[in-house]
Formats: structure tokens, sequence, C-alpha cells
């Protein structure tokens, strides 16, 4: 029997099976296919396609695999009959059905014997999209043949994203790669908040120590990078400008978000509140120059005179506000933190926030550097103000927009942010008093998503895990992170077992809205051919040649006349011989 | 001296027969020529012809009376050669027929007649007839039946039968037997084992892709 069909290769055939789990008797060795294996079941002009989610190796009869008593017998006759009395199965899980052409949802099931091959070329461009379109970015290619496999970039940015996988596994790679496959498509803007200064400016890989190219250097048009803190640099590289946050822009909330950070307590709500009804828009500052334990004499005529809160402290304006004096001191203490970091400031020259969601709205991309002020509380302070007013921004366009009579311009430019450590800014407890949590909910008809990364997906609400769409993991050790990671995904136990079981490097599961199945790839990788391939508009082509194509060899153990197939051997026809026999 | 009606090629005569089992007297003459396992053809008419495996080989009992001249102490060389003409007797299993040119491999409609002419068949008879495999299904069943060894006939045909194959230029065919009969003996741990241990014999390159 040949395992070739038009250039696709056969390995089985239908023994059995549900809508959720087809048995499948290989034709092959085991070895020579591999869980997550892209698979086609042809049977007549339908076609199913799925992964390859599970093994079974069966004996005709259990006396078997207690050792059959082929000791004494060649090697080569033990093959063969081995070959008769074990089998190897395989577990496919259909995901959907070709039929002309045009996928849909998995209905039905193939019939018994319905032959199975390994995906072509075609299969993975009818499933995943050609990658000569230009919103189709090659994040990959399939394992076994090299196939290109596509992420849609228009579906990527319609719902928010999620890039997981535990350290070290390639995730910032991967993202560097949909961010420059995003800027260079330009149908999104992008505001990446780089809390470790990763994506903007050429890097050293901590790995490997080769030189990692930054998105400015490709995109120096394109991509703006902005420094959190006026005259801070970015490994010594002047940024396109610095940000500077005036302390007008910092809500109560924005406080009350660093509660665990700060060591805030319960009463830090009353006093923020007060604090916010006397100044209003000025809390921050006025609260600033309160002075904490500064005294006067009641009658400074007398020289016992009892001493009094000072005019300008804190106790005084809490005594006057009806508020605790020491629970506000203590957090004017804690808050001491805040007031002194370097971004921040009464009257910047100008407004960087501002300029930011101007270069947004422009259709320039964004790269937040954090420079030196990386702690998880300039990260979680500064994020959530930028992302409060752009969310404004965009809001009020997208209100413009809908509103005929006033609508004078387009749709808003779509927008996304890339949020690292995400789980700092989504974890349960802040999730729904953060910006980020309500754009994961709520802002994609606002015209903006997040891309959120992160290596403990576990520690994301589930509510905002539920929102997003298209997900890209890399392997994932932590059951918890897995199964985060997997909430909401039909097959998920499948899934399961391929995402803990993905290579540590250069491989991730695609996942989610954003493609037609699940799908573990090679990922691409993030060098100098990336870049000429991208940049030069290069068609990628399938990997896959006379001697790249992972060899599939015959079943050893299952159907071993295929070891010794010669189909194109030439053999006496029995028309002939009878012929010559006269009969 | 009357003149002998027998074909040059023949063996012996059919002297009883069913539809799926026949036994044929060979003369001492061409005793050394059939062999358990061997393809033999029972002619009923130029186009009439039953196929079957050889399963058994007996040799007429010596009696009593026999075995007296035999023990005697002045046995004449003519004596011996004439107990030493006894015939012997084959055992075989019906595997298909041809029929005006058409192989089958079913039971025959009919029985083979008596005192048809039965001889070997020729290596371009036997790849016509075993290309195809599913007259091995007989002797397999016949194991029940008759008591004959199935496993030790079919190892014995095999043996042959590759090496016709081979030199036919069917390269595969002694995997392709081996595994057909490994997957009908394959809820049989026993047979089967009995099977992987009697082809052992078989040379291992007829075994190879290529021969």
């Amino acid at each position: 029997m040949s395992m070739q069909n038009n250039g696709i290769r056969l390995i089985g055939h239908v023994t059995s099976g549900t809508i959720d789990r087809i048995s499948v008797r290989l034709h092959v060795s085991p070895k020579s296919v591999r869980e997550g294996t892209f698979l086609k079941i042809k049977d007549g002009e339908d076609e199913y396609l799925g992964l390859l989610t599970d093994f079974e190796l069966n004996a005709t009869n259990p006396k078997y695999t207690e050792g059959f008593g082929l000791g004494q017998t060649p090697d080569h006759i033990a093959k063969l009959i081995k070959g008769q009395i074990f089998s190897s199965n395989i577990i496919f899980h259909p995901s959907l059905s070709l039929y002309g052409n045009k996928v849909y949802p998995i209905r039905n099931i193939p019939e018994h014997l319905a032959p199975v091959y390994i995906a072509s070329a075609e299969d993975i461009r009818a499933v995943f999209g050609d990658p000569s379109d230009p919103a189709n970015f090659v994040i990959g290619t399939t394992r076994e043949d090299k196939h290109p496999v596509c992420l849609n970039l228009d579906k990527l940015v319609q719902r928010s994203s999620g890039v997981f996988g535990a350290s070290g596994t390639g995730k910032s790679f991967t993202v560097r790669m949909i961010l420059a496959g995003l800027i260079h498509y330009d149908q999104a803007s992008i505001l990446v908040l780089d809390m470790h200064n990763e994506y903007g400016l050429d890097d050293i890989a901590s790995d490997t120590g080769e030189r990692v190219t930054g998105l400015k250097t490709k995109f120096p048009a394109k991509v703006r990078v902005v420094s959190v803190g006026a005259g801070t640099t970015i490994r010594g590289n002047t940024p396109d400008f610095n940000l500077e946050i005036p302390s007008s822009d910092i809500t109560t909330g924005d406080i009350e978000l660093l509660t665990e950070e700060l060591g805030l307590k319960e009463t830090t709500s009353t006093t923020l509140a007060a604090l916010y009804t006397e100044f209003g828009q000025s809390w921050f500052k006025a609260f600033r120059m309160m002075k904490v334990g500064a005294v006067i004499p009641e009658d400074p005529t007398k020289p016992n005179s009892r001493m009094i809160p000072a005019p300008d402290s804190v106790a005084a304006w809490a005594n006057k506000a009806g508020v605790n004096s020491i629970a506000a001191e203590g957090l004017h203490s804690k808050m001491e933190r805040v007031f002194h970091r370097p971004y921040v400031n009464h009257k910047p020259a100008v407004n960087g926030i501002s300029e930011v969601i101007k270069m947004l709205e422009d259709g320039k991309h964004v790269v937040l550097s954090f420079g030196d002020n990386d702690s998880d509380l300039d990260y979680m302070l500064v994020s959530n103000i930028l992302t409060r007013r752009i969310r404004q921004a965009w809001e009020c366009k997208t209100n413009a927009y809908r509103n005929k009579s006033t609508n004078k311009t387009g749709a808003p430019r779509p927008l996304t942010i890339v949020v690292e450590e995400a789980h700092k800014l989504l974890c349960p407890a802040l999730a729904n008093q953060t910006t980020f949590g309500t754009i994961a909910r709520e802002m994609r008809k606002y015209f903006v998503t997040l891309m959120i990364i992160d290596q403990r997906p576990s520690q994301i609400s589930s509510e905002v895990l539920s929102q997003i769409g298209t997900r890209v993991s890399s392997w994932l050790g932590d059951d918890d992170d897995i199964q985060s990671t997997l909430a909401g995904l039909p097959g998920k136990e499948a899934l399961r077992g391929m995402l803990s079981r993905l290579r540590p490097k250069e491989e991730a599961l695609l996942m989610g809205w954003g493609v037609s199945m699940s799908m573990p790839v090679k990922t691409r990788r993030y060098d100098s051919r990336f870049w000429k391939e991208l940049l030069g508009n290069i068609p990628i082509t399938s990997g896959m040649s006379a001697t790249g194509s992972t060899p599939i060899s015959p079943d050893t153990s299952g159907t071993p006349s295929q070891e010794v197939d010669n189909t194109d051997e030439p053999k006496p026809s029995t028309d002939k011989l009878l012929k010559g026999l006269g009969w | 001296m009357p003149t002998s009606i027998s074909k040059p090629s023949q063996l012996g005569r059919l002297v009883t027969a069913s539809n799926d089992y026949y036994e044929c007297l060979v003369p001492a003459s061409q005793f050394s020529i059939p062999a358990f396992g061997d393809l033999v053809i029972a002619e009923i008419s130029p186009d009439y012809r039953v196929f079957g495996l050889i399963g058994s080989i007996s040799v007429h009992p010596i009696d009593g009376v026999e075995q007296y001249a035999i023990a005697a102490e002045n046995l004449q060389e003519d004596t011996l050669t004439d107990l030493q003409n006894t015939p012997a007797k084959l055992g075989v299993i019906v595997v298909g027929f041809v029929d005006k040119g058409k192989i089958s491999q079913m039971v025959p409609p009919r029985p083979p007649i008596s005192l048809a002419g039965v001889s070997i068949a020729n290596p371009q008879e036997l790849v016509a007839f075993t290309e195809n495999r599913g007259y091995l299904r007989h002797v397999l069943k016949v194991k029940s039946s008759t008591g004959l060894p199935a496993i030790e006939i079919l190892a014995a045909h095999i043996c042959r039968a590759s090496e016709a194959h081979q030199a036919a230029g069917n390269k595969n065919w002694t995997v392709d037997a081996v595994t057909e009969l490994t997957s009908q003996l394959r809820d049989d741990y026993d047979s089967l084992l009995n099977f992987a241990q009697a082809i052992s014999d078989i040379p291992a390159a007829y075994f190879m892709k290529g021969g």
C-alpha cells in the first residue's frame, strides 16, 4: 500500500470514535507522528481536520503483552508477527470539516476505515489563511512539515489576546514578532507597556548573549520610544521623549490600586475620599504639601502652652475634615513613595500623557519604557493613569463616530495595549479597579483591546481571561496556569497535555478566537531572516523539502507489510500466467 | 508388457475424495517426489482441475505375514523389494480449482472423481494459484475436522511456495503470506507461537524488500 496520496501521507484508518475522539489505527510507526500533528481524514467529498491528541498501544490478546515467546524466533519473523498481534492507535480530535476549500464546525464524523493523512500545506492554508495575504502573519510552522501557520492580524486586534508561557520559553521573542507583524501591517496602533525595557531599543538576549533588534530600529518612523521620568535614559539611549505625569492626573483610585504595594489600611478610602472632596483634582499636590507631625503652641505668648497641630499639617487637615488624624498621617507616610516618584510633576512642561495619546491617534506606535523606574509601584501607577486617559479618549472618539449628527470622521484607529506582567494589574483583587479590567471586558466596542503577556496566567482574574480571544502560549508547567490558559476553550483536556509537553523553547500553542482551530507550532526565529522576510515582503512558503520533512517510518509494530512494500516491483499477472499454462 | 496410461508427471491416483479432502495412492517408484505441503493437482478433465496441499504422507502398514517374512532368516532380496514397493498414501486438503482457465480458491462444486491422476504443481502453476492467498483458510479449518497438523502444513507450504515466488519476482509474497496467517492466528496464542517457530527455516532474505 502506498503511503503517499497526491503528495500527502497516509498514516492510518478510522476504527471507531465519537465526535470528540476518533480512534485511528496507524499504518506507520507511532514514533513517526507526534502529539499535536495536524491530521486530515478524507471520507469521499468530506474532509475532517484536527489534531492528534493521544496514543494507544494495543495487543490482540493480553497474553502477548506478558512476553510473546518469540525468543527462539529469528528477528525478522518476530518483528513481522509483532506487527499483527500489537497495534498502534492514535486519537484524532476533530476540530473542523473542510468542504470545497471552506471550513465548517464539526457536525458529524467519518465512516469506518476512512483514511487518515498528515495534513498538507493546502489544508493548513485553508484553515489558517494564505501567508501571502498581508493580514496573515506567519507566526510559525507546523512541527512536522514546516508548513507556514498564520495568525490573522485583523482578528487578533479585534478582541483582547494573550501571550503566555513560563519564564525563559521565548515569550518575549514571540511578542516581538507579533508586534513587528502588527506594526508592519499597520492597521492598529500599538502601545507597549514595556516594564523591562525589552521591545523598543536593541537589547542583548539574557540567555544567548546575542543582540536582539528593537522595534524602533526597524520601524524608526512608526515607533516612538517614550521613557518614564524626566531625563531618564534606556540603557544609556535617549528616548524620543520623557513622560512626566501631572499630579492632577493622579486620582484617589490610582492610590487605592496600590493598597497591597503600599500596605494601605482599610481606613484609606475614607481619608482619600475626604481629600478629594476638599481639594478636588489637586488633592495629590495638597496632600503632599502637608506636613506630618508639625505642631505649634496653642498660645505662642505663653512659654508652656499646649502644642497643637500646625495649620499645614496632616493632623490639622484631618481634624478639620473629620477624619482620623492618625490614619491620615499613616496614609501620608505610606504615600511618601508616590510623592517622590521622579515622573510625578505638579506642572510638567508638556502634558506627556496627552502627547502619547496624540501619537497613537496619529497612527504611531508607542513603546513606553520604564527605564530605571521599573518597580511594581511605578508600573501599576503609570500604566493605570495612562490607560485611563486613553480609555477616555477612545470612548469619546467612538461616541462621536457613532453619533450620526456629529460624525464627520471615520472610526477611531484600533488600539492594542500590550501589558507585560499582566497579573500585576489584572489579578482578581485589582481587575475591577484598574482600567485594564474595564478594557478587557468592555472596550472592544471602543476599538481598544489588550494583549496581555504573562508567565502566571492563573494569577489573572478569570473574568478577564474569559474575554481573551486569541491565545498564544509557550510551555507552561504549572497546572493552574495551564488550566487558566485553556479556560473556555473547546477540547481543553486534549490541549492540556499538549501544552505541558511543548518544547521549552521555540514552540507555542495557538488557541482561541483568532485561529480557526488550536494548533501547536514551531515558532519563527526572531533573527535577521525574520526581518528580511517581513520587511522585504518575501513570501514564506512551505519549509517542506525532500529532506526537510519528518520522515514517516513504517509501522514496525502495526503493519509490517509496509516495511517491505515494493509496489514498484513488477509482478507477474495471473492472466499472463494462466495464458502461459494453457488453462 | 502393458502400456502405462499415466502421464510422465503423474504422481499417483485418487482413491477417495470429498469436497474438501482426498487421498491418493502413490507408487513406490514415485515416493521420493511428493513433499509435505506441496501443491498438487487432481486432473478431472483438461479444463477442470482440483488443487490441494499435501497434508499427510503415510506408507502402507506391514501386516503380520509380512512381518513374519521380514523376520525370516533367509529373507530374499526379491521379497524385500516387493515389500518396499508398497504404495504410499497422500492425504490432500482441497484448496481450490481451476475451471476453464478461471482459478477459484473456493471448495470445488464436486469432489474429484476416483482414480483421477494427481500430479505435483510445477512452479508456474504454483505461482499462479497461490498469488492470492485466500486458499490458506482451507488449511486452517482442517485442524479441527481431520486432526492434520495445519500449522506444520502451512509452514512447509510457505517455505516451498516462497522459493517459487522469489524466483518469479514476487518479492513480497512471503511477507504477505506470513502476515495474513499471523492475522488469522493471532487469537490463538499457542498456534501462533508454533507457526512462528515452524517458519524459522524460511531464508531471511525472503522477508526483505526486494528479496
